[in-house]
């Protein structure tokens, strides 16, 4: 593509932007290009202006109409139908169904404090030999909206491995108007073969009860489900939090306390690092949402490490009422749920995954000899080439898939970590995000091969170098036109760029997953590192950029925060982004899920 | 733009004329400025305000709120500002016509005046969409609904439409400081 139809695109970008119409990893490219494209920069600020200009237009006067318009339609009317909307008193019949609580945990200081690792292992372990479970809870939530109070809702859990999943959530809310207010009702279904769910679509919630969208359900249905599809999954960290505890360094193990008459750990961890868990009740209808600071409090059995409860709140008030609170009101393990309650209907729009079941010659090269003990699940084929095996042991699973290599180079997964499985093969790793498990691509002469599961990194990198293809390195060129360069700098390269420093501290779990230097053009050299947690990133990590090139501060129409960082520097909250100039070095940081002092504190080590 | 209560929906489409007289006395200024948008002349836009909310009123009961009250109602507005078009037996497209009378508006800032200037003289296939999104709020997703376009199409015209304005206005200002 050449620059100019590179930047047409990305303009359309910018206008979208505007409108709020772009999604998370566009905007996140786009940033990328504004950062180098001065030009794009000054048309982003001329649409600013026009879109300003168009908005602040003055009402036009307006002729009042309504006189003849309502004479011309009394006239053809025809007989008149009243209906009286009935909207009943279910306020009654909705308070009837609120229980009691389970009380507040009190704490019971114990010498049996387990390790934050100690506690991950157990839930590791419990994930394996997990084979059903079904539980109800109890989900109180506040600050939806500012006319409700608080929702309340009941929620079912039922589960067996590795796949059959049912959730039902029942909206206790007494609502202002009934009537007016969407019922928070959601079903989801899942199993080997289908998927599927009932949800209630409306206005975001702060439009409500204004907005008319009329209140009305929705059912989607995925059927011939590829297995573990990453686009229909099921919400499991509600059973066991194992994506929650392996992926999150560093979780704080407040003590062992009493919650519902049993023994639990009382685990403390922010919302960025326990969205599988909080989001987990949550596949679909209306929520409240959460900021990346908010504290969850997590309570889990000691006996069987289920989570007993758990609370959200906001960092400002962590004493008062939480956001959201969920606690278990039963939970056991069925030995054998009754088939049906896993028999998912095929109802409203309906999404072929396009798998059909194949035994697949076990042999075959990209087959890993190894699968990190997990039995083998089940195989097949989908119809674009891809051939899928797939293996599990109770909720953990591991999926393989092989197709055939893409000759476009777009394909690549370009912000993936590089990592060298033996002298002949190098892998690209991501860890888990909101929308993906932990994933590692090969990409082989005759084959593209990828893993996508929910074991822990180190596993699944020595099930990739147990299968017989040999990953080749994607090439290190990313872009070239018109004397402008982008390079993707191996980690060991990043020495040898003298403007660039290396991060002295960044917080726990946090590593180096990709840098490119770009060079040429009108920013001259820059250079863009990208740092993420390594099980599990659910936010967009930390990025570092670095340019002896730029001489003066970007112009910004946002608030900026002078901030000291041993030199001047400003702070962009809309951006999350601190910026300063080290001599003649322009440095940025940029950490939408971090606070100021940590950003601040990576800045100072950047020396 | 704001929703209406979906009782009073409910209530005109069964034939209640007072719910009816209060979704025109809230919509009749948006239908009006939508029309005039498109027409750039005013008796032609109170026509079209009459005739959009009698066709709405004889249409509600097919309103099953498949899409929103207001993008339904745009809808109708824009096929009555075509038909009147096609009633006046000009075959020119709309885009062609020569600037209408321009309204005087209160608050004269320039900058005002040149935008609706050079909004006046954009081909309507840029005009309508940058319209509807940025004077009335409409969602990317409802203009393609109500003009029958992709949403790719939509994100496009309007980023079209803004550039032409700015290179417009950008072009005012040249013109400007060269006079003085």
């Amino acid at each position: 593509m050449r620059a100019e139809r590179v930047c047409e695109h990305i303009r359309e970008d910018i206008s979208a932007r505007l409108d709020e119409e772009l999604d998370v990893p566009a905007c996140a490219a786009l940033d990328e290009h504004l950062s180098n494209c001065a030009e794009c920069r000054a048309h982003e600020r001329e649409l600013k202006a026009v879109r300003r200009a168009l908005r602040a237009q003055p009402a036009e006067s307006v002729p009042d109409l309504s006189g003849p318009i309502l004479e011309r339609v009394a006239r053809e009317r025809g007989p008149v139908l009243r209906t009286q909307l009935k909207i009943g008193a279910i306020a009654a019949a909705a308070a009837a169904l609120l229980v009691a609580g389970i009380g507040l945990p009190w704490t019971n200081p114990s010498p049996d404090i387990a390790a934050a690792d100690d506690i991950a292992a157990h839930v590791r372990a419990a994930a394996r030999s997990l084979t059903s479970y079904r539980a109800t809870y109890r989900i109180t939530e506040r600050g939806w909206n500012p006319k409700v109070d608080v929702r309340r809702f009941s929620a079912e859990v039922r589960f067996e491995a590795p796949e059959k999943f049912r959730l039902d959530i029942t909206d206790e809310t007494l609502y202002p108007r009934p009537g007016l207010w969407p019922e928070n009702d959601v079903e989801l279904i899942a199993n080997e073969r289908r998927y599927w769910i009932k949800e209630p679509v409306s206005c975001p919630s702060q439009s409500l009860p204004s907005c008319a969208l009329p209140l009305e359900v929705e059912q989607r249905t995925v059927i011939r489900r590829q297995p573990f599809d990453g686009s229909a999954r099921v919400p499991t960290d509600i059973i066991l939090p194992l994506e929650t505890l392996t992926s999150s360094s560093g979780f704080k193990v407040l003590g062992l306390e009493e919650i519902a008459g049993r023994s639990a750990y009382h685990v403390e961890l922010a919302y960025r690092q326990a969205v599988p868990l909080v989001t987990s009740l949550q596949p679909g209808g209306s929520w409240r949402d959460f900021g990346p600071f908010d504290r969850v409090d997590l309570w889990i059995d000691r006996d069987t490490w289920f989570p007993l409860a758990f609370e959200v709140r906001s960092p400002a008030q962590p004493h008062g009422e939480p956001l959201l609170s969920v606690k278990a009101t039963s939970f056991s393990k069925p030995e054998a749920p009754h088939a049906r309650v896993f028999r998912a209907p095929v109802t409203g729009s309906v999404r072929d995954g396009g798998f059909a079941a194949e035994a697949l010659p076990p042999g075959a090269s990209w087959v890993p000899e190894l699968s990190a003990g997990l039995d083998h699940y089940r195989s097949g084929v989908v119809g674009g080439g891809q051939a899928i095996r797939s293996y599990a042991d109770g909720m953990t699973w591991l999926k393989v898939v092989r197709e055939r290599p893409s000759g476009n180079s777009f394909a690549y997964r370009r912000t993936a970590e590089r990592v060298l499985l033996s002298a002949d093969s190098v892998a690209y790793y991501e860890p888990a995000g909101v929308s993906s498990k932990r994933r590692v691509d090969l990409y082989g002469k005759n084959a593209h091969v990828y893993l996508e599961s929910n074991l822990a990194r180190a596993r699944l990198l020595s099930v990739a170098r147990s299968i017989a293809v040999d990953g080749r390195p994607i090439p290190s060129e990313v872009y070239n036109e018109d004397g402008f360069v982008i390079m993707r700098v191996p980690a060991r390269g990043l020495e040898r760029i003298d403007y660039a420093s290396d991060p002295s501290y960044l917080p726990a779990g946090y590593e180096l997953s990709a840098a490119f230097q770009s060079q040429g053009g009108r920013s001259n050299r820059t250079l863009t590192a990208y740092y993420r947690r390594l099980e599990a990133e659910y936010g967009f990590g930390i990025r570092i950029t670095q340019s002896p090139s730029v001489t003066l501060l970007p112009p910004a129409p946002e608030e900026l925060v002078p901030v000291d960082i041993g030199r001047d520097g400003r702070w962009s909250r809309a951006r999350a982004e601190l910026e300063w100039f080290d001599g003649s070095i322009y440095r940025a940081i940029r950490a939408p899920s971090l606070d100021l002092a940590t950003v601040l504190r990576i800045g100072r080590g950047l020396r | 733009m704001q929703e209406p209560e979906p009782q009073i929906v409910a209530a005109a489409r069964s034939g209640d004329l007072a719910a009816f007289e209060d979704l025109v006395r809230r919509y009749q200024a948006d239908v009006w400025r939508l029309s005039f948008h498109l027409l750039r002349n005013e008796s032609e836009a109170d026509d079209v305000t009459q005739e959009a909310f009698v066709r709405a009123f004889r249409f509600l009961r097919r309103y099953r709120g498949e899409s929103k009250f207001t993008t339904w109602l745009f809808t109708i507005t824009r096929n009555c500002a075509f038909d009147e078009v096609r009633k006046a037996g000009r075959r020119r497209k709309l885009a062609e016509r020569a600037g209408g009378e321009v309204r005087l508006i209160s608050g004269d800032h320039s900058l005002r005046i040149e935008v609706r200037e050079a909004l006046a003289d954009l081909p309507l296939e840029l005009r309508e969409p940058v319209v509807l999104i940025d004077m009335f709020g409409t969602s990317y997703r409802e203009v393609a609904t109500m003009l029958r376009l992709p949403v790719g199409t939509v994100k496009s015209r309007v980023h079209r439409a803004r550039a032409t304005l700015a290179g417009a206005l950008l072009a005012h200002e040249e013109q400007e400081s060269n006079e003085s």
